[in-house]
């Protein structure tokens, strides 16, 4: 555990050290990214450790606070969840060398950055809910100035703040969270919260449904995942890849973490989970089809993956509930190998749209297109991640997506009603939110990269340097290797369940049914690229022989000699099929003012997406809560002579209690 | 996995163009006319392989290369397609989700293939495939859930051994409702009638076949053997749901399998000649009603 906080102090010593560089921006950004890799290669070796071997001994220290004590450790559901940190943070801080050199203020970015990745880091080996609380906080903090990177634009301040209030609206629950468990089970180390202690089922409930709040909203699970279509387009693309592949994933940390401390679940937790997870999926989809920023598209899908995390939790827990130790290890499983995969394409994504954004300066898909001449590798590479995302083989989407479908048609194998019932949901809303995810993820690779541009663009945009190409390439081969080496990590990935679901629980199981079919997705995804090569080189031979002609003509456009590229068919009307089928879950409106009389000017019209949560809920939920609290207004005057008789009575009312005791 | 197994494949990617040609003389015989030649589909594939090629100027890589991974990954869908009580090449449990994953990248290259043209009638065509194939999607997975809950087998060649009238008995109602929900998907995923017209000749209508206007020549050959082939996967596994287990001799439980799925092109063609196509605002409706099919089917199951 030792070589561990050495690793989390070298990345924040790289951080300080970038403050302190503020001037030399170029260094700055250097040493930063210098000390994160090394950080992490150091903090690896008692994560592989944890993983493979036979774990590292935990730290405690004594601490001069009231109730907390330094206890760091690191168990395998931590370091399972420290893998995504490790794979996205140093390749992050690398795309960041390069996307930030036109930028100012690299020092303090990178500061917060490198602080983000520790506090991440210490957040997951915390076994000290006040210490926990303290990271947790910490990582807020310094994300919300990870978002508000350009704060010149009011946009983005915006953003930042809905991010602000919908991270405290999570720490308010955790806290509660936190009181509440420690005063049943007396004490704030995990071990006593950990330990077995009966809660009757009101307060179970309830620690469930604040568990659900606190780290829901940090995760975006469904309906609390406003701030991430806010915030993901607001921050620069390294930081949104780093907060959508990794940092809402302490979210889902934290909700495995706390059922360790509820104890027993109950069925009712598992189908709310499940529920909110398949509700979210689709929710997530549907409204990424509706986005014209790609970012923000990228930030919903982010919403759906969440809520196919969730499914397999959800999956997981009705296992416990049912006592099926196989759906228990699938539904878990698959949940954890998602939010791996997650990650590093998500990741891959970012990091390939900031590249996008960075040559172009807009997010509006409907202004670009034909990026695929001007920057072919991005576009190669945005597809492999597109490909990944709506969950294809051979890429890693699809295995995780797998074990879940896995996981539900198991249980159906009980034929008991309410496994079936579990099936038959995971089933529909998992084929309906792949298909939907297909969809979405045509348009956007489609529309951006493929065609010709919609709007003529200010400079010739064309690939970037090697600093931000590096980290795509590395996360693209981790998309592919985790799709077919899913045999080599399904025990890795069993064991990472152990701390929740207990011993008797794990894959091996089912490892008899469920390490044939990967070997058989292994197998196809290698072929996949075999035949795939074999029958391109073959046309390639046969269709361009010297024999016949190959040339070059006009497409067709019903005749049209000259067609335009305004005649082409945009994002929104790819999609719109698909959101009118949908408008009741989307808040899309429609602004229309026809051209009209003899001589008709011009036209408009526009659409206006929202988010129908934000409007229907939240939007008037803060209204009421801003008219209660203006009632306060009575006591602030702005005057300091009124302040100090608060003061006064204050303390002369506490006297009076006192001395009446 | 022995090489007879091989056999059935073999047989698949032989006869398959076949499946067109039965289509359009059934037509043709409801129509009062000659109609093409059965094997036509054949004669096209051989002359576009060796004709030369056109690309559109905005195309980039994506167009010639798309039909290449359309083609691959049907070629391995069809590897998972059991052969009446034969088993598939490639068997695992919960081999029909990456079956329906596999044609699910064939769709999405044919796709960016379409976008790649920049042509708005591709885009259209893109547009409309994308949206039906997404309400397709659970069909297929609930149908494949409920042979697995009837059959208890969770591959798809394990499902189809179990099958026989013997022991789905009683449930075989459920299993009716399910052939009718999967027949709907065939015409749905193989652009056919009341779906989409493959003869139409308006590009504003069309879906499957407006996404391929501007690909030709050997492109186009690959293009349609790989539509050739996928119809053929969707006509197997309907036709491994109604060919009982006769205990018989493979020769013979073979003959009778192939002899069901030329019968199930036989039937998409007299669908072809007797229905009209449905309004594409109604389509959405259609897939919905396929589902909601399958999913009575699964209700019963509760119910039995």
């Amino acid at each position: 555990m030792w070589t561990f906080l050495i690793g989390c102090s070298v990345i924040e010593l790289g951080g300080l050290f970038a403050l302190l560089l503020l001037k030399r921006e170029k260094a700055a950004r250097l040493i930063a990214t210098l000390f994160t890799v090394a950080g992490c290669a150091v903090v690896a070796v008692p994560v592989f450790q944890t993983l493979f071997g036979d774990g590292t001994a935990p730290v405690q220290l004594p601490w001069h606070l009231p109730l907390g004590e330094f206890h760091m450790g690191m168990d395998v559901l931590s370091a399972f969840f420290t893998l995504p940190v490790l794979i996205l943070a140093p390749l992050s801080s690398i795309y960041g060398v390069g996307y930030l050199k036109k930028h100012k203020g690299s020092g303090a970015h990178y500061f917060f950055l490198n602080t983000l990745v520790t506090a991440m880091l210490l957040l997951l080996c915390a076994k000290n809910a006040i210490l926990f609380l303290m990271v947790w906080e910490i990582m807020a903090i310094s994300s919300f100035f990870l978002v508000t990177f350009d704060d010149h634009l009011q946009s983005v301040r915006a953003a930042g703040w809905t991010y602000m209030i919908a991270t405290h609206v999570g720490m308010m629950a955790l806290l509660a969270f936190f009181a509440v468990l420690s005063h049943q089970k007396g004490g704030f180390d995990f071990a006593a919260l950990t330990a077995d202690g009966e809660l009757s089922p009101g307060v179970s409930s309830l620690l469930f449904v604040l568990a659900l709040v606190g780290f829901g909203s940090k995760a975006g699970i469904f309906p609390l995942h406003i701030w991430l279509p806010e915030a993901h387009p607001a921050a620069p693309s390294h930081v949104s890849a780093l907060m959508s592949g990794v940092m809402i994933k302490m979210g889902i940390y934290g909700l495995m973490r706390s059922l360790t401390f509820i104890g027993e679940v109950h069925a009712s937790f598992g189908w709310s989970v499940l529920a909110l997870g398949g509700l979210g999926g689709v929710v997530g989809i549907v409204s990424s089809l509706a986005q014209h920023d790609i970012k923000r598209m990228l930030a919903y899908s982010s919403v759906e993956n969440i809520g196919i995390v969730c499914m397999g939790l959800g999956a997981g827990m009705l296992g416990m509930a049912f006592q099926n130790p196989a759906l228990v290890a699938l539904g878990f499983g698959g949940a954890l190998l998602h939010v791996l995969n997650h990650s590093v394409f998500k990741g891959l994504l970012f990091l390939c749209a900031g590249a996008v954004v960075h040559e172009t300066g807009t997010k509006e898909m409907n202004h670009l297109g034909g990026l695929m001449k001007k920057m072919p590798f991005i576009a190669a590479f945005f597809i492999v991640g597109a490909v990944a995302a709506s969950a294809l083989p051979p890429f890693n989407g699809f295995v995780s997506e797998f074990l879940i479908y896995f996981a539900g048609v198991q249980s159906a194998m009980t034929k008991d009603v309410s496994s079936i019932v579990l099936a038959a949901a995971v089933l529909t809303s998992l084929a309906l939110i792949g298909g939907l995810a297909a969809a979405s993820f045509t348009r956007v690779a489609g529309m951006v990269f493929l065609g010709e541009p919609r709007v003529p663009l200010k400079q010739v945009p064309k690939d970037p340097g090697w600093a931000m190409k590096m980290p795509i390439v590395f996360l693209a081969l981790m998309a592919l290797a985790l799709g077919v080496a899913s045999p080599l990590l399904i025990q890795t990935v069993a064991d990472a369940q152990l701390p929740v679901t207990g011993a008797d629980a794990t894959l091996r199981v089912v490892a008899g049914d469920i390490v044939p079919s990967l070997n058989g997705i292994s197998l196809v995804g290698v072929a996949v690229i075999v035949i795939f090569a074999i029958i391109a080189v073959l046309y390639r031979l046969i269709a361009h022989r010297k024999s016949v002609a190959l040339t070059r003509g006009p497409v067709w456009d019903c005749g049209y000699a000259k067609p335009s590229v305004r005649m082409q068919y945009t994002p929104s009307s790819f999609s719109a099929p698909l959101n009118q089928m949908f408008q009741p879950l989307l808040g899309t409106r429609t602004a229309l003012s026809r051209p009209s009389g003899y001589f008709p000017k011009s036209g408009a019209f526009e659409t206006i997406v929202s988010d129908r949560v934000k409007d229907m809920f939240y939007a008037p939920l803060f209204r009421l809560v801003a008219r209660v609290l203006l009632l306060f207004r009575i006591l602030q005057h702005g005057h300091v002579h009124i302040y100090v008789i608060y003061v006064a009575a204050t303390l002369i009312t506490l006297l009076l209690v006192t001395a009446g005791n | 996995m022995s090489w007879m197994n091989a056999v059935p494949v073999l047989i698949g990617l032989i006869l398959s163009p076949l499946l067109f040609g039965i289509i359009n003389r059934v037509k043709a015989w409801f129509a009062g006319r000659n109609g093409s030649p059965l094997l036509q589909t054949y004669f096209d594939v051989f002359k576009l392989v060796r004709k030369g090629m056109v690309y559109g100027t905005t195309t980039s890589l994506i167009f010639q290369l798309g039909p290449a991974l359309v083609l691959t990954s049907v070629l391995l869908a069809l590897l998972m397609v059991p052969f009446g009580t034969m088993a598939a090449p490639l068997s695992f449990k919960g081999d029909f989700i990456l079956l329906a994953y596999l044609l699910g990248v064939s769709r999405f290259f044919t796709v960016l293939s379409a976008l790649d043209t920049g042509s708005s009638f591709e885009g259209m065509g893109a547009s409309r495939e994308v949206q039906f194939a997404a309400l397709g999607e659970p069909t297929f997975m609930l149908g494949a859930l409920l042979m697995a809950i009837y059959t208890g087998e969770m591959s798809l060649s394990g499902m189809v051994r179990e099958i026989h009238f013997e022991a789905v008995g009683g449930q075989s109602a459920a299993v009716a409702l399910l052939v009718a929900a999967w027949m709907m998907l065939l015409l749905t995923e193989n652009s056919r009638i009341p779906v989409d017209d493959p003869n139409t000749h308006l590009e504003l209508t069309m879906i499957h076949e407006v996404m391929v206007l501007d690909t030709g020549g050997p492109l186009l050959g690959m293009v349609t053997y790989a539509s050739g082939i996928k119809l053929w996967i969707f006509s197997a596994l309907i036709a491994n749901l109604l060919v009982p287990n006769l205990h018989a001799g493979a020769v013979t439980q073979g003959a009778v399998f192939v002899a069901a799925v030329l019968l199930i092109a036989v039937v998409v063609g007299v669908v072809e000649s007797i229905m009209g196509r449905v309004r594409m605002r109604q389509i959405p409706k259609v897939l919905v009603g396929a589902t909601a099919l399958v999913a009575t089917g699964l209700i019963m199951t509760l119910a039995g």
